[in-house]
């Protein structure tokens, strides 16, 4: 019986080859898998200044792949029998990878096909699912089906090679292509783009993709003249596009591509994903009101509505670069102490704002909270104790997308568990008029939480709505004789707000009331730019 | 345009003394029931230009269309009418009201026409810009559907 060890257990040169092979063709398959879903995640960046980041954008771009997933597998299936199945692994892989080199450049020429130039967000917002739809599909659809071709190719290579059962074949590469994926999706999204930004990650991928071909086969000849027609691409496009004048600082962040931009008269604007005429926060080199048209400056009613003397606690969540509390600041009645708190989910937000826009240290009196959500940070703060005056909800995903969480009877109830006696609730809701369908659920969704109807507030030469709530008080309204009574600063504000059909009092019945189990948020946003339709 | 046309505004049209008045002490509320006693048409440019110094653009182009249904040669409405749905990017209202301007022969009409125009052509690029995209739409799908065929194909063979 012991003479049988040594041969059972002594692996044969061709068994090794074999081994080694398999290995190789598993790496590539790996390799491959990373490769689409940095490419996937990549591609919604790569668009998003021509088209942004909604969710429409990402059922685009995930659709895209998808189809050509399912038509790589087909293709890659009837290659499997063909002859040569190795090579043409590698020349999907090289071809794969020089599309990912190609696609900064090219993603501009296809987007000012489908999106004009000067045309504003409201304009192409309709269009938007059918047009990025087309471009992710240009621009997505060929990587992804070349590189899902690998599957059944690296499965029929690794049956015969080594005659594996081909279910067993297919289990390692789906699970190889699997890790490989799930290195792609982290890797893209909490290394590559904050590190690299779009252009590098979709480079460092085309990379990855060359060394999976250079897996896929040992056809040397073959590898060195794809290796040149890659490095000729990628050398031809080393000279960085002309950065606009304006611009002063930019970074990507796993949420998104953050900008400071220079306006008129000093003035800075901080800028997201789409380069469409929006900002998130504003930086205006006095404190204060910002003057008609910014939304901002209805946050500075609440101190004078309630007579502040002394201190006044403000909670900002979505605090951007803190241009609430900018306008806070300048805007309190003399004596007036701000004591000013901020909740803003993207880190890279505030360092640049910190930078560039005068955003404070966190130090007495300012606290900021970053890398939180609103809704998650709204549960420590209240176990802390802390209470404010004052809470101004200031959030938006993507440019123009409230987040349903950040808009249900349960974030407003936790949002109220932080206020004082009397303290006043303050929402900015993108929208079109008081009777606007968003601020009508928003308006309701306010009232049944708080007890008592909603003021909401047309902010003139604009399309911003601000809802208004207030803690066991009721709220004042434009025909209440305190509702004028602020400082001179403050008159032309409450002025304009008092003009009859740019304000109303929404309760509970006027709209649908949101929770967490039924917020159609799409839905009622899509019915707000529908209003605009008509005008476009 | 707001900075170019608003004085002109303020200057062509007139409005009465107590609304100018009203206006520029920012006092809106009290400027629109100053306005309500003045007879028609000056009534409906009054209440048009309150509004829309008060930045109630949908409520000033309302009162606007009101007052032109009852006197469509109205210059001053027309104005008001033209740039109001210019700012809100109502490409073929703004172009009527231009160019009803224009017929009258009003001396600002080609400004307002060729505001107005600014937007049609984005408009219709926009536009052009949905067709382009269902055409590749169609023809990825059409691509999508022959490929799989193929590939499925020789795989059930």
């Amino acid at each position: 019986m012991t003479f049988l060890r040594p041969l059972a257990t002594k692996k044969t040169k061709a068994e090794k080859l074999r081994a080694g092979s398999t290995s190789r063709l598993l790496a590539a398959a790996a390799l491959a898998g990373l490769g689409t879903m940095a490419i996937e995640l990549s591609a919604v960046r790569l668009i998003a200044p021509w088209f942004g980041t909604s969710q429409a954008v990402w059922t685009s771009a995930i659709g895209a792949v998808l189809v050509a997933l399912c038509a790589g597998y087909l293709v890659g299936g009837r290659w499997a029998h063909a002859d040569a199945p190795e090579k043409r692994l590698s020349v999907c892989l090289w071809a794969a990878a020089a599309w990912a080199v190609l696609l900064p450049k090219i993603a501009p020429w296809i987007a000012a096909l489908l999106v004009p130039e000067g045309a504003s967000l409201e304009q192409v917002a309709s269009a938007l699912p059918l047009t990025s739809l087309a471009c992710s599909l240009v621009l997505f659809f060929p990587p992804a089906l070349l590189l899902a071709t690998s599957g059944p190719l690296v499965v029929e290579l690794i049956a015969r090679g080594t005659s594996c059962p081909a279910g067993s074949a297919g289990g390692k590469v789906l699970a190889c292509s699997t890790v490989g994926s799930l290195l792609g999706t982290f890797g893209t999204t909490y290394f590559a783009i904050p590190s690299l930004g779009v252009q590098g990650t979709l480079w460092v991928t085309a990379g990855l993709i060359c060394l999976g071909a250079v897996f896929s086969s040992r056809a040397g000849a073959q590898h060195q003249a794809a290796g040149l027609v890659l490095g000729a691409l990628l050398s031809g496009w080393i000279q960085p596009d002309a950065e606009p004048f304006e611009l002063i600082a930019i970074g990507e962040s796993p949420y998104q591509q953050v900008r400071v931009t220079e306006l008129e008269d000093g003035w800075r604007a901080l800028e997201v994903n789409e380069h469409r005429g929006s900002f998130q926060s504003l930086w205006a080199p006095e404190p204060g009101l910002l003057g008609p048209g910014y939304y901002y400056d209805y946050f500075s009613l609440p101190p004078a509505w309630s007579g502040a003397s002394e201190d006044w606690d403000a909670l900002v969540l979505g605090l951007g670069a803190g241009t609430a509390w900018r306008v806070l600041e300048g805007a309190l009645p003399l004596g007036v102490e701000l004591g000013a708190t901020g909740v803003e989910l993207d880190p890279l937000v505030i360092e640049l704002a910190r930078e560039h826009m005068g955003l404070p240290q966190s130090s007495e009196g300012r606290r900021v909270i970053s890398g939180w959500d609103a809704r998650v940070a709204l549960g420590p703060l209240r176990q802390e104790g802390s209470r404010w005056d004052h809470v101004v909800v200031d959030v938006y995903a993507n440019q123009v997308e409230i987040p349903a969480h950040l808009a249900t009877v349960e974030f407003f109830t936790a949002a109220q568990g932080v206020l004082k006696p009397g303290g006043w609730l303050q929402v900015n809701v993108g929208a079109l008029g008081v009777d606007d369908p968003l601020v009508l659920a928003m308006g309701a969704t306010l009232a049944d939480v708080f007890g008592g109807p909603t003021l909401a507030l047309e902010v003139p030469f604009s399309r911003n709505v601000v809802l208004c709530q207030r803690h066991q008080a009721p709220v004042l309204t434009p025909s209440d004789p305190g509702f004028a009574d602020v400082g001179l600063e403050l008159r032309a504000l409450v002025q304009r707000a008092q003009v009859p059909g740019t304000w109303t009092l929404l309760d509970s019945g006027d709209g649908q009331v949101l929770t967490d189990l039924d917020a159609p948020m799409e839905s009622l946003q899509r019915a707000s730019l529908a209003r605009l339709g008509g005008e476009l | 345009m707001t900075a170019l046309f608003l004085p002109l505004l303020f200057f062509c049209q007139d409005p009465s003394a107590d609304v100018g008045r009203f206006v520029q002490e920012g006092a809106y509320a009290d400027a629109l029931v100053a306005a309500s006693g003045a007879e028609e048409p000056e009534r409906s440019l009054l209440f048009t230009w309150t509004r829309h110094h008060a930045g109630d653009l949908y409520g000033a182009l309302a009162e606007a269309t009101t007052g032109l249904a009852a006197h469509p040669e109205h210059v001053g409405l027309l104005e008001q009418a033209a740039w109001i749905s210019a700012s809100l990017h109502r490409a073929e209202e703004s172009m009527g009201y231009a160019e009803r301007l224009e017929g009258l022969g009003h001396p600002t009409a080609s400004a307002f026409v060729s505001d107005a125009r600014e937007l049609l052509d984005v408009k219709e690029e926009v536009s052009r810009a949905q067709d382009r995209a269902n055409i590749l739409l169609a023809a990825f799908a059409l691509l999508a559907v022959s490929v799989s065929a193929w590939g499925a194909r020789a795989v059930s063979s």
